[in-house]
């Protein structure tokens, strides 16, 4: 799914704006840079993409937002409503009519025929009936189209399910400035292999079985690996993903690369080497970290064909990283429409201003 | 690491060097300075930066782009006019042409025009010629006044010369428009000058000879045919020229930002095939490999 168009109005500071994400031939932008200055609008215009998409996903995966009346609509006016055009692409719209033939057969034979759905969010409700909001989708079965991604999670213990169909189900995604929202199942096997490593953040308790919850990245990160490297045939994505990962963390951080797992003398680590030898995860600076955070979340979360929204993309970077994970956004995943925020002058610098959206400057804030 | 910058003049060659750079994995920071770039990495290396610029050959001749581009130096010039030069070199076209047309081709309701687009090699090198060719009577005037300019370096008395009025602009001009505004310029000039001294070389006459030496050197089959136009013509004014023809033949009419963005596109898928930079590096062969760079 790719984003053509927002409407925004009376959503925190903004009080109407309208965004083109196409270009003259209706091109989807897939790399699109919002800039501005502080105050000026650019973090608002991601939440209220988000706060407009992510719920019809199903898949909550926001950062924290805090969703109040005074939080979100614009002193001074009754209501914040955001609309977003959402297209979709064949390939798509086949998978996700195939998966909801499979899983929900009552609702096929109401698949909308359409490539783009609006989505009309309001909130607060006016019939106070829904407390996140009302949402209306343009055809009125147009979710349908949104919840590939949330039925193939749903249903990947069936047969006909597998890790690879997140491929074609995009969903939509955010990254706040602290990248988080990084999470992962951690198998019992692997929670065996990595009990060294775990830490607080670790969920899993006896309700969930053996398996658990961590939010810690160098456990993720170490999980991923110790599952590529035993590979089995149903795995195959994983590995794909964790190659993929280490390939992107050499185009961006070179010299300095992922050489793999070792074993310590407390237990697993990851091996990272550059010009000064060879480190640990807890060596790794905080430009590291950030690029390390990103890809992991592109991985773990399978991110293909969504939107994804990230906020400050130049966060911890010397200009040479920035410039390098700017020409690696098309890599991160298939075919994703990359919306972020920068105040990086060399980035901007990087992008013509074609395909830049302002969102004002500071002349016109005095 | 060892930080290591170049300094360029438009916002057009920023991205096309981070592009290449990026491609040729160099680890060199490209940063557009608007003008002047040498002046900036002149700072930059007086606080102990490895720091090189590079600036638009604009009409010089050759033997100055030789003189600057030498290995060490630290102000280089760009073999072609300008960076929009590159971009229009047939391989990069081809390239942007064939990624336009297929990327067109995937939305749902595909303009009718990307059918028509030209992707086969002669095809796009004839379209170039003929934007080349649109532009003979200016270029042979903006020539003219540099070949005046570098001749008499201070020309008549304190006058600068400047580009005749009435030339520029994207309509194309005939040989006699072209020719008179570089004569009335060139009267201006000598009007403004009379009081200080008198230089045959800036005779109406001269001058008219002049243009239409440079006008039959820049119209000779060969001139075009072997595309010497692409490293001496105003490479903003011929891509323009570009766009235009792909309007007028093809209906096609791409915005400039949507144009360069693509043929950035094309520059750095074609540098990744080949594995080298023989666009962007041919003839500032020696810009990635100087020895500026090399600590």
């Amino acid at each position: 799914m790719h984003l053509e168009k927002a409407t925004i109005t009376d959503f925190r500071g903004i009080k109407h704006c309208e965004l083109d994400f196409t270009d003259e031939f209706g091109r989807i932008r897939n790399v699109v840079p919002i800039v501005g200055p502080n105050t000026s609008g650019k973090t608002s215009i991601l939440d209220a993409i988000s706060l407009c998409l992510m719920p019809v996903t199903e898949l909550f995966d926001l950062p924290s937002i805090a969703l109040t009346p005074a939080s979100i609509v614009r002193r001074g006016a009754i209501q914040a409503r955001v609309s977003c055009t959402v297209r979709f692409s064949n390939d798509e719209i086949d998978a996700a009519r195939k998966v909801i033939e499979l899983v929900e057969p009552t609702y096929a034979n109401r698949f909308p025929n359409a490539n783009k759905v609006v989505v009309h969010w309001e909130y607060p409700d006016r019939n106070a009936k829904h407390p996140t909001g009302f949402y209306r989708c343009e055809p009125r079965d147009g979710w349908m189209m949104f919840r590939g991604r949330l039925f193939t999670t749903r249903n990947l213990y069936r047969e006909e399910i597998t890790p690879n169909d997140f491929r074609h189900h995009g969903g939509v995604f955010q990254f706040d400035q602290q990248r988080r929202g990084l999470a992962k199942r951690i198998s019992f096997l692997d929670r065996q292999l990595l009990n060294h490593a775990m830490d607080d953040d670790y969920v899993g308790n006896d309700n969930e079985g053996p398996s658990g919850f961590t939010k810690d990245p160098k456990v993720i990160l170490l999980s991923l690996a110790t599952r590529a490297s035993a590979i089995q045939d149903d795995e195959a994505t994983q590995q794909k993903d964790f190659e993929r990962l280490k390939e992107l963390y050499a185009q961006t951080c070179r010299p300095h690369s992922i050489v793999g797992l070792y074993n310590t003398e407390t237990g697993l680590d990851m091996e990272f080497s550059g010009p000064n030898g060879i480190y640990g995860f807890d060596g790794l600076s905080s430009g590291q970290q950030m690029i390390i955070l990103l890809l992991l979340n592109f991985a773990t979360k399978h991110i293909h064909r969504s939107i994804v929204m990230i906020d400050e993309l130049e966060l911890h970077l010397h200009p040479l990283w920035q410039d390098r994970l700017y020409r690696s956004l098309d890599k991160l995943g298939l075919e994703n429409q990359i919306i972020f925020t920068t105040h990086s002058a060399h980035l901007r610098n990087s992008i013509g201003d074609h395909d830049t959206i302002t969102t004002g400057d500071l002349e016109s804030q005095q | 690491m060892v930080e290591r910058w170049l300094y360029c003049e438009g916002k057009t060659d920023s991205p096309v060097l981070k592009a290449v750079f990026n491609a040729l994995a160099v680890d060199i920071i490209a940063e557009s300075t608007g003008t002047n770039p040498g002046k900036v990495a002149s700072w930059r290396r007086e606080q102990g930066i490895i720091a090189a610029a590079i600036s638009d050959r604009d009409y010089c001749p050759d033997s100055k782009c030789t003189e600057c581009n030498v290995a060490g130096s630290v102000k280089l010039i760009w073999g072609r006019h300008s960076i929009e030069n590159y971009l229009l070199d047939p391989d990069v076209l081809v390239i942007a042409l064939q990624q336009l047309k297929t990327s067109l081709m995937q939305i749902p309701h595909p303009p009718e025009c990307a059918n028509r687009l030209p992707t086969d090699p002669e095809t796009v090198r004839r379209d170039l010629i003929d934007a080349g060719k649109r532009l003979i009577p200016q270029e042979s005037g903006y020539l003219t006044i540099a070949r005046l300019k570098s001749t008499h370096s201070d020309p008549v008395g304190r006058v600068q010369l400047r580009n005749p009025i009435g030339i520029s602009g994207d309509a194309p001009r005939s040989r006699i428009d072209c020719k008179e505004a570089v004569i009335k310029e060139i009267g201006r000039v000598l009007d403004a000058a009379s009081r200080t001294q008198m230089l045959d070389g800036f005779s109406s006459a001269r001058v008219s000879e002049l243009y239409d030496q440079i006008d039959s050197e820049i119209s000779a089959a060969a001139f075009l045919n072997d595309l010497k136009f692409l490293e001496v013509f105003h490479g903003k004014r011929l891509l323009r020229s570009f766009k235009e023809i792909l309007k007028s033949k093809y209906g096609f009419s791409p915005k400039r930002g949507t144009l360069q963005k693509e043929l950035i596109l094309a520059i750095e898928t074609l540098v990744l095939q080949s594995g080298d930079c023989r666009v962007a590096e041919e003839p500032n062969r020696h810009l990635w490999r100087c020895p500026t760079f090399k600590n």
